[in-house]
């Protein structure tokens, strides 16, 4: 019996070491080759080669004329960062309240805000080109800011509510029967506990904006123009430039893994303090 | 302060953020629906048209009627894929210890990538003549060493989804574990204590639990499959043919290629009607208790 | 300049001013006297136009001598790069939106009917300044008129040729095809011999696989539109179709994995030493057949006009001219700035002093037959002013792009998935009738 639990285990563990192994293979492995793409010089961008003469040129073409990426990086940066601080928490607070109290007309409100979403940006893109013209909000990091979170926080919103019903109600009520005021009780109980959801609304909401183009295209011109416009620049009337698009990848993916290791960490604390309840 | 006013503070900011800028081009997007307007010839909307467009597509137009079989067939392979790896992934990867915590690191890379390189990189990887996937498919799997890949239609069609997979299913599984984590371990153990297999664990003990995040890493696949543009139109073009060719690519070819914004924006709400429509199932499905106070 | 002051409502100030510059003009005619009808004497100094153009290294051609004009006009110019993909969607929304920024606008010839109201007919400019269409080829000519109004300058516009191994045509005795029967023979023994196909491209991406069969369609006396009927469904386009796929499912000389190339692709493959044939625009030769990316040296490429369909060849040509914004500010300026930009000496300079870079892209009949501009570029241009002598253009439609779209799918559908060519093109044909009958 115990012999019989023991392979059984390594069976297991063996099991999961392979799933593990394939998760890294199958989604890290593109990444890397694309990441190699970038260090390619042109002769080997399209060749399977392994072996190649690594090369900065492709960078230091992207931060060059006529791409200027150094500002855009900039501009992407301030966006996604000012749409996450402002969308995290908002989304937190509304996804609350649409846990917790009963409402009139929760159920057709909660839907209504999601279905704002429903519509392909291609059609709603030049009336909003038209409202940010009148507002004067065109090419400006308020605009870009705003039509973000008006993207993200509809979905952030639904995410949040989904993680605070799977926490149990009762830790709440005791603290309010003690005398806790209901913002103490978000920020002491529910907040801690939600921090997995927390940092998978924060990830969606940075990565939405980091990665939005229709919008950016449209709503910019000169001074607000973004990452995603100019990697979309690479599509030239001459063919794709996939190794300048692979450099300007690199610069995209590398901030958002340095984050989100920084933020995992973090993210485990607070899923075992979620599990140790 | 007491509940009841509290409860609206909370909602009102996102509310009013979300309404103020979202509200004013749906509207403009709707009335566009009803009117006629080329881009080639006004700068705004002319006449008013009733129901033109909406009949146009449903009675007038059979390449509309194709799209919407191709948007479903690309709805339900999307998300079923994604949401099955996801949960996958998420069973395998929520646990504690570096290993894991590396893994869950690197999988938010793919959901970081942005659609349009991923677009492009995916359609070289399947290039028969530098193609770095069709190389290795055909190394492991000889017979398959001489399929191009995106010119054929069942293909292309496979290879879309697993596109959009790759993107959407880690994100989802890192939905799918914060949800997992959350669950009282103790539930778990009792569950292991009783000597129920692994399987029945999950079945009767994890799933449950974890419904509500699920229930709504669904109803999010879904309205991102009905919204999915770039890989159609990076990937395959909306080809061989048309098979590809699902409703958004079919809208904005109407809107900036064939210029008509009316037709193109009754589409898009035909889309959305659609959405909704499956959006009410999914609620009377995945939400059966929820009541309205 | 009539025209002009229509658009701009101000006939009367602006009438005056002109009588202001022509005088000025006069007055300092005997000290500076500028090239390319450029008035002198500074007239618009200080004004800044912008210019919106796609990525290619055409316009950053222009954008690295744009200090001259500066210089000599004192006219600044701001370029504005926009992704080719999506040029079209930024211009609808300058035009939507009736800015008046950009000043001057870099369009595709295709686009020309659906945008030209928000254009300046160059007419009464260009009769002012001693400018005539004729310095271009019909083809590049017709793109940038439209009803008999010129509405931009052609800057950047393309030829059709063909592309092929020399070196293996000449190891294996091989004539340089004339005919698509002789491609057809001579790539079967190249296949056989070296394993180097065709490098056909039928994915319907863009549009871009009629460009081959349109050749084929025209050479074989067909139409596409002719007064307001489709009729690319013509047992003359049937038949071109039927051949067309037949180079892939039956006489089997592409390259594999045609079925979803598209054109960046093809000519990728031949500079990857996979293909031995490419057929397609000019620029390809420099950049992706010869470029930084392969190994392929200039001797082992050789060049000539599109194949003939039975004993006719009839080309299709491409250009990208640029317009005057109707709500622009600035046009008198944009106008400075278009005769600079678009003046030959420019381009000649370009093409010979920028060829390493792949600035290649001619389109002054004198440039391309231009002695200096063959040498530097291996006699590239000759060949172009072969291929465009006889080249035209698609129909001046507004809903020209959806239907050629419309067109590609039916192609990629034929050769993907069998379908048959007259009930694919049938198909394709009475969805288009509908977008003509539009109007």
């Amino acid at each position: 019996m115990d012999f019989d639990r023991q392979t059984k285990d390594r069976a297991f563990a063996f099991l999961r070491g392979v799933g593990i192994a394939m998760i890294i293979f199958v989604f890290l492995g593109p990444i890397l080759w694309i990441f190699l793409t970038a260090f390619k010089p042109l002769s080997a961008v399209y060749t399977m080669s392994l072996w190649f003469e690594p090369t900065l040129d492709n960078f230091r073409q992207i931060f060059d004329k006529p791409f200027y990426l150094g500002q855009k990086l900039w501009n992407s940066i301030v966006i996604s960062a000012f749409t996450v601080a402002i969308g995290v928490p908002t989304a937190l607070a509304a996804a609350y309240s649409f846990s917790r109290f009963p409402m009139k007309y929760k159920k057709s409100l909660f839907f209504g805000v999601l279905a704002t979403q429903f519509i392909p940006p291609m059609v709603v893109v030049l009336p909003f080109f038209l409202m940010f013209r009148t507002l004067g909000l065109l090419d400006t990091w308020t605009g870009m800011i705003w039509i973000n979170l008006s993207i993200v926080l509809p979905f952030a919103i639904w995410m949040l509510k989904g993680f605070i019903d799977t926490i149990p109600i009762e830790m709440e009520e005791a603290a309010m029967i003690d005398g806790a005021s209901r913002l103490r009780v978000v920020w002491d109980i529910v907040l801690p506990v939600c921090v997995p959801g927390l940092f998978v609304a924060g990830i969606f909401c940075f990565i939405f904006s980091w990665n939005d183009f229709l919008y950016a295209l449209i709503l910019t011109k000169k001074e607000a123009v973004t990452l995603p416009v100019t990697l979309n620049a690479f599509y030239t009337e001459e063919g794709d430039r996939w190794e300048l698009m692979a450099a300007t990848g690199t610069f995209i993916l590398l901030p958002m893994f340095a984050i989100s290791f920084f933020i995992q960490r973090h993210f485990v604390q607070g899923a075992t303090q979620g599990s140790d309840r | 302060m007491t509940d009841r006013s509290f409860k609206y503070m909370f909602i009102a900011p996102a509310f009013l953020l979300v309404s103020a800028t979202v509200l004013y081009p749906l509207l403009y997007a709707i009335w566009t629906s009803f009117h006629e307007w080329r881009l080639s010839k006004s700068r705004a909307p002319t006449d008013f048209v009733w129901f033109e467009n909406y009949a146009r597509a449903f009675f007038d137009d059979p390449a509309f009627l194709q799209s919407v079989g191709v948007t479903f067939t690309f709805i339900i392979g999307s998300v079923v894929s994604a949401i099955l790896v996801a949960l996958l992934i998420a069973l395998l990867l929520s646990r504690q210890g570096k290993i894991y915590t590396v893994t869950r690191t690197i999988i938010v890379l793919p959901f970081a990538m942005s659609p349009a390189l991923q677009g492009t990189s995916f359609r070289f990887f399947l290039n028969q003549e530098f193609g770095v996937f069709d190389r290795l498919i055909g190394f492991i799997f000889p017979f398959a060493a001489e399929i191009d890949w995106l010119g054929d239609s069942t293909w292309a069609m496979i290879w879309l989804i697993l596109t959009d997979t790759w993107h959407w299913a880690p994100f989802l599984s890192l939905m799918l574990i914060g949800g997992l984590l959350s669950i009282p371990r103790d539930t778990i153990e009792a569950a292991s204590v009783d000597g129920a297999s692994a399987w029945m664990r999950f079945w009767t003990v994890v799933l449950p639990q974890l419904l509500p995040v699920l229930a709504i890493a669904c109803v999010l696949k879904t309205i991102f499959s009905f919204k999915m543009f770039e890989y159609v139109y990076l990937l395959t073009g909306g080809g061989p043919g048309t098979s590809t060719a699902t409703l958004t690519y079919y809208a904005y070819r109407q809107g900036f290629h064939a210029y008509d914004m009316g037709y193109a924006s009754a589409i898009a709400f035909v889309l959305a009607i659609l959405l909704i429509g499956v959006s009410v199932v999914y609620f009377r499905l995945l939400f059966p208790k929820e009541k309205e106070v | 300049m009539r025209r002009l002051h229509e658009k701009t409502g101000t006939i009367l100030r602006s009438t005056l001013l002109g009588t202001v510059a022509s005088v000025m003009t006069f007055g300092t005619a005997l000290a500076e006297d500028l090239p390319y009808g450029l008035k002198s004497g500074k007239p618009y100094d200080g004004t800044k136009i912008t210019y919106l153009a796609p990525v290619a290294t055409q316009y950053e051609g222009h954008s690295e001598r744009v200090a001259e004009f500066t210089d000599m006009t004192g006219i600044e110019v701001e370029f504005e790069f926009v992704p080719f993909k999506t040029l079209l969607e930024k211009i609808l929304s300058v035009k939507v939106a009736g800015d008046s920024d950009p000043d001057v606008i870099n369009y595709l010839d295709a686009w020309g009917p659906a945008l030209k109201d928000m254009l300046v007919p160059l007419d009464d400019q260009m009769d002012a300044d001693g400018i005539s269409m004729d310095r271009y080829f019909a083809a590049h000519a017709a793109g940038a008129t439209y009803d008999g109004e010129v509405y931009g300058m052609p800057l950047r516009g393309h030829a059709q040729l063909l592309f092929y191994r020399k070196d293996l045509l000449e190891k294996h005795g091989l004539d340089v095809p004339v005919t698509w029967d002789d491609l057809v023979n001579v790539a079967a023994v190249i296949k056989e011999k070296e394993g180097l196909g065709v490098a056909n491209y039928y994915s319907p991406k863009n549009g871009q696989n009629i460009f081959t069969w349109v050749n084929l369609l025209w050479s074989n006396g067909g139409e596409l539109i002719a007064d307001g009927k489709v009729v690319f469904n013509s047992p003359a386009g049937v038949e071109a179709l039927q051949y067309y796929a037949d180079l892939e499912n039956k006489f089997d000389v592409n390259t594999s994995g045609a079925k979803s190339r598209d054109p960046y692709e093809s000519s990728l493959s031949v500079g990857a030493g996979n293909s031995a044939f490419f057929m397609g625009w000019w620029w390809h030769y420099g950049s992706r057949i010869l470029g930084k990316n392969t190994t392929l040296q200039a001797d082992q490429i050789g060049f000539t006009g599109m194949p003939a369909y039975g004993d006719k060849g009839v080309t299709f040509a491409l250009s990208m001219p640029s317009g005057i914004n109707v709500e622009s500010d600035d046009k008198e300026a944009a106008w400075e700035f278009l005769k600079w930009v678009s003046n030959p000496d420019l381009e000649k300079r370009n093409v010979i002093e920028k060829a390493d870079r792949n600035v290649i892209v001619a389109l002054h009949k004198s440039n391309l037959t231009d002695e200096d501009v063959n040498e530097a570029n291996r006699g590239l241009h000759m060949a172009g002013a072969k291929s465009l002598a006889d080249s035209r253009i698609f129909p001046q439609l507004e809903s020209w792009p959806e239907i050629q779209q419309l067109i590609a799918n039916a192609i990629s559908d034929v050769v993907s998935n069998g379908t048959d060519p007259q009930e694919a093109l049938d198909t394709a044909a009475a969805a288009a009738q509908k977008l003509v009958d539009q109007k």
